[in-house]
């Protein structure tokens, strides 16, 4: 086992938290654990989704965030676990297993996909695909309202879900 | 690695020695300190619990953890 006394590490313990009650029992914080691994993936994906299609359309700078987002998280995991001694890129080679193999191959054609988008984009000086041009007028027609509407129903929920976190955690401390 | 109910396919050690104890799933759940949703899991086979678990419910339970868990090429 690696040591890990380094700021990042204490910093991956302070983010983890891994004492926390709040995963539960041993079963819970296994579930907790897959059910974060799932969302992972599932975010990977649609960032390397997100990147193809906006790389599709001309955009050069989007994608080029959203690859680097897909790839700091994947990255962190590997940080994190080789901290630990578990090397997953060791464990994937060596596996053999057919699903690790989909997977590469399928994140890595998402990738030559965005940069064969983004190269047709660079050297020719227009998108593979014609951008849809939207233009929204605030509070003008419904497209304008609904842009209204969508931004403070961000702040409203967003909000609500401080205060209702609040609760959650006061209500949790009465009752111990 | 697999760990299984010992006994014929379908049973579970776990359950059958909690109902000969007149203890319910909830009662076990609290006394070893885990969900009874835990609890369900294990009897169903559905999560091997570790090591430490497995202790505390044989303990619950006045069994050792060989009555109650097996591993799985073992039960063939």
């Amino acid at each position: 086992m690696t040591q890990r006394n380094g700021v990042f590490d204490r910093l991956s313990d302070r983010v983890m938290n891994l004492d926390s009650p709040a995963y539960g029992d041993e079963r819970e914080r296994t579930v907790s654990m897959e059910a974060s691994s799932f969302g992972l993936t599932i975010g990977l994906y649609a960032g390397l989704a997100g990147a193809v299609v906006s790389a599709a359309f001309g955009l050069i700078l989007l994608p080029t965030v959203l690859l680097a987002l897909t790839i700091l998280p994947a990255a962190a995991a590997q940080w994190y676990a080789r901290r630990r001694g578990v090397h997953l890129n060791a464990l994937a080679e060596e596996s053999g297993a057919k699903s690790t193999l989909i997977t590469m191959v399928a994140v890595c054609a998402l990738i030559a996909l965005t940069f064969a988008a983004m190269t047709y984009t660079v050297f020719t000086s227009q998108p593979l695909l014609p951008l849809p041009s939207f233009t929204v007028t605030p509070g003008d027609g419904l497209l304008g309202g609904a842009a209204q509407g969508a931004v403070v129903g961000g702040i409203v929920g967003a909000v609500a879900g401080i205060i209702g976190s609040i609760l959650s955690y006061r209500k949790a401390h009465r009752r111990k | 690695m697999a760990v299984r109910e010992t006994g014929a396919v379908g049973s579970s050690p776990v359950r059958e020695c909690r109902k000969v104890k007149r203890v319910t799933q909830a009662e076990l759940a609290e006394a070893v300190g885990v969900s009874r949703q835990t609890i369900i899991a294990v009897e169903r086979g559905d999560y091997s619990p570790s090591v430490y678990l497995a202790i505390r419910i044989a303990r619950a339970l006045e069994r050792s953890v060989e009555e109650l868990f097996v591993l799985e090429e073992e039960s063939r």
